[in-house]
């Protein structure tokens, strides 16, 4: 006897963060933006879906950073430029390597520029090296927390002394902005003390800029910071408690297809043609996991569609099967031959 | 965040969302608790578990003193700073004897403490202390950059000079190497130690990324290594300035130590060292005790809870690990 399972039952609480209310989310970019992350993220409205509002909810609530855990490519970056967008707040982001550190996110400090007009020499050159404020470069969390005081670094000199710099968030398109989004890509990428080190800005929302004989910088209106990691490596402890922590899971084909579409209209791809690829994605994510290879992520199912769209190529055909097996395989062992079906 | 000074404890956090979310349902309830304060769902902790009946009564006193000389001094306890033997030492089955149980307890000594696992069998304390680990493990594998702040009296120096700045000095930080390839030895005289090399593996993989962390086993010496002793085959080196770590007591606790052993671990460290690798041994055994050839060959760090970071970060710069 065929058991129908049980409908998904919501979590109940008041929301300040409703996705399901797209008005406020352009349809189509605004031309600023690039690849991938520009359309807007799919919650969807299944258990995977109503777990990442509440975390968004819970974030904006205590406000705490969102760490969003999850394998490459499902979509943890491209969520945070949408958040931006809906909650109508100015975008900032921060790809984090290996050589970042916690200051850097803060503010830094153009010591060859002061160098430059030391050498430089005269009057005028020793005015510009006695105000450090010229050679301050205010950071993400900087821009995120007080744009007020970040283009001028606090100075109150001329602008030929201390030029205005342009705010690098991205506005929320037709709207006034409310507040801050800062995204902070991939922190398991830093060094392992890096997280360590912004226990204080995170968690107090304020900070010290020392070569300005310690200029304060607090939060000046709400923040939303989302941090991203692949767990590379595992975060301190110390950290972890400071975040609200949301793990995001490969799509199942419900909601893969809910993401594409997001992304492809119904004239570039019809309903059969997408499903047929997220088929295929779905068969070959799940032979990856029983072989403990790595599986596709969101990212590339869009590269497949986007392929497949531009190409022009027939569904089920050698060369449909050709585009996405290398579009969605990038492991050195080979697919089985008689592997996942070819998706219809 | 607002400027509200967000910081304070999970518990103030889950009253801020209880007051802002007002959760309708039990589940919802259930949901940010354990998004906020895991610890509360946690229920009391679970009371230790009698010792068990004893099942192994101790060895009389003549087969304790032949196995005494069948270990030898291989798991003698040493004095821990001065690397000396103690003719009183236990045997490796005293160490690991429940004595709880009342039979034939001898008193561990201070080098290797005990804790009560979770099941409250004894267990050999680990021989790094859990809060030190993560730091001594990444001193262990950290080399030094210069990509510091502006090092100011080398530059005040050079413009003193009058000589151009063609580059900025910068001092030297402490950063986490790219990849490390961990050669963990399976010897049966490493065997008391396996449950540490697991959790040195574990936490190096959190360090530097498990995708970065290729561990290889050997037994006896590292010229063959595998992902398993049924699968060794000869250990190339891996690329120039990636630093081979081993897990190993060098080979000086075996039950006999014969002078090709010696010679191995003293020709391996030298084959690193001529690929442009760092040879770093974490040895539960003190370098003294290793042969002199061994000693110049690998950087050996002492596994032990006595160990400091700053020693171990002082002995792996001066080794190799230096600028770079």
């Amino acid at each position: 006897m065929t058991q129908i399972p049980e409908p998904y039952t919501p979590y109940q609480y008041t929301k300040s963060f409703s996705p399901a209310d797209e008005a406020a989310v352009p349809a189509k970019s605004d031309g600023k933006d690039f690849g991938d992350r520009s359309a807007p993220y799919s919650y969807g409205v299944d258990r995977s879906g109503d777990e990442i509002v509440l975390g968004v909810n819970v974030a904006l609530a205590v406000k705490r950073p969102l760490l969003l855990r999850g394998a490459a490519g499902c979509g943890k970056s491209s969520m945070a430029r949408d958040l931006a967008r809906r909650l109508a707040r100015t975008y900032y982001e921060m790809p984090i390597s290996s050589r970042t550190a916690a200051r850097d996110l803060q503010w830094s400090f153009d010591a060859v520029r002061r160098l430059g007009d030391a050498h430089a020499g005269g009057a005028a050159g020793r005015e510009l090296v006695e105000t450090p404020a010229r050679y301050v470069v205010p950071g993400p969390l900087w821009w995120a927390f007080d744009p007020a005081t970040a283009p001028k670094r606090g100075s109150d000199a001329p602008d030929k002394v201390v030029p205005k710099l342009a705010d690098p968030g991205a506005k929320p398109p037709g709207a006034k902005s409310t507040g801050a989004v800062l995204l902070l890509d991939e922190i398991d990428k830093a060094e392992p003390d890096v997280p360590n080190d912004l226990l204080v800005p995170l968690g107090a929302g304020n900070f010290a800029v020392t070569d300005l004989d310690g200029f304060p910088v607090s939060v000046q209106r709400p923040v939303l910071i989302v941090i991203t990691t692949n767990n590379e490596r595992e975060l301190p402890p110390a950290f972890l408690r400071r975040c609200v922590v949301l793990t995001l899971a490969r799509p199942d084909v419900e909601r893969a297809i809910r993401i594409a579409r997001a992304h492809f209209t119904p004239e570039q791809i019809g309903d059969d043609d997408l499903r047929a690829i997220v088929r295929r994605f779905d068969s070959i994510a799940e032979d990856a996991d029983g072989r403990g290879l790595r599986p596709p992520g969101t990212a590339e199912l869009l590269d497949a569609t986007r392929a497949v769209i531009t190409m022009k190529v027939k569904p089920g055909s050698r060369e449909w099967r050709a585009v996405t097996d290398s579009t969605f395989w990038k492991n050195p062992e080979p697919l089985p031959a008689d592997g996942p079906p070819a998706g219809q | 965040m607002n400027g509200d000074g967000a910081s304070g404890s999970p518990i103030g956090d889950l009253v801020r969302a209880w007051r802002s979310l007002a959760p309708d349902d039990e589940r919802t309830e259930r949901r940010l608790a354990e998004l906020l304060a895991p610890e509360l769902l946690e229920g009391p902790r679970a009371r230790p578990a009698p010792p068990p009946e004893p099942q192994d009564p101790a060895p009389p006193p003549e087969l304790r003193e032949d196995l005494r000389r069948e270990q030898g001094p291989a798991m003698a306890v040493q004095n821990e700073r001065e690397g000396e033997l103690s003719s009183d030492a236990p045997l490796a089955t005293d160490l690991l004897r429940d004595d709880e149980t009342g039979h034939d307890a001898i008193a561990l000594p201070d080098a290797l403490p005990r804790t009560h696992g979770a099941d409250s069998v004894e267990r050999v304390a680990p021989l790094l202390l859990r809060q030190s680990s993560r730091a001594l493990l990444g001193a262990l594998v950290s080399t030094r950059r210069l990509a510091g702040a502006i090092d100011v009296p080398r530059l005040v120096e050079r413009i003193s000079q009058a000589r151009p700045i063609e580059a900025i000095p910068r001092l030297a930080v402490r950063s986490v190497r790219p990849v490390l390839d961990v050669l963990v030895d399976e010897s049966d005289a490493m065997a008391p130690f396996a449950e540490d090399a697991a959790d040195a593996v574990e936490r190096l993989g959190e360090i530097v990324g498990r995708s970065r962390l290729r561990v290889l086993r050997f037994e006896d010496v590292p010229t063959y290594a595998g992902p398993s002793l049924e699968e060794l085959t000869p250990y190339e080196a891996p690329a120039r300035g990636t630093p081979v770590l081993l897990l190993s007591d060098l080979g000086v606790a075996a039950s006999s130590y014969p002078r090709w052993r010696g010679q191995a671990f003293a020709d391996f460290g030298r084959r690193m060292r001529r690929c442009g690798c760092l040879p770093v041994a974490l040895s539960p055994y003190p370098a003294t005790r290793a042969p002199l050839a061994v000693r110049r060959a690998f950087t050996i760090v002492f596994w032990d809870r006595g160990t400091r970071v700053a020693e171990v970060a002082r002995a792996v710069s001066r080794e190799g690990g230096g600028l770079s």
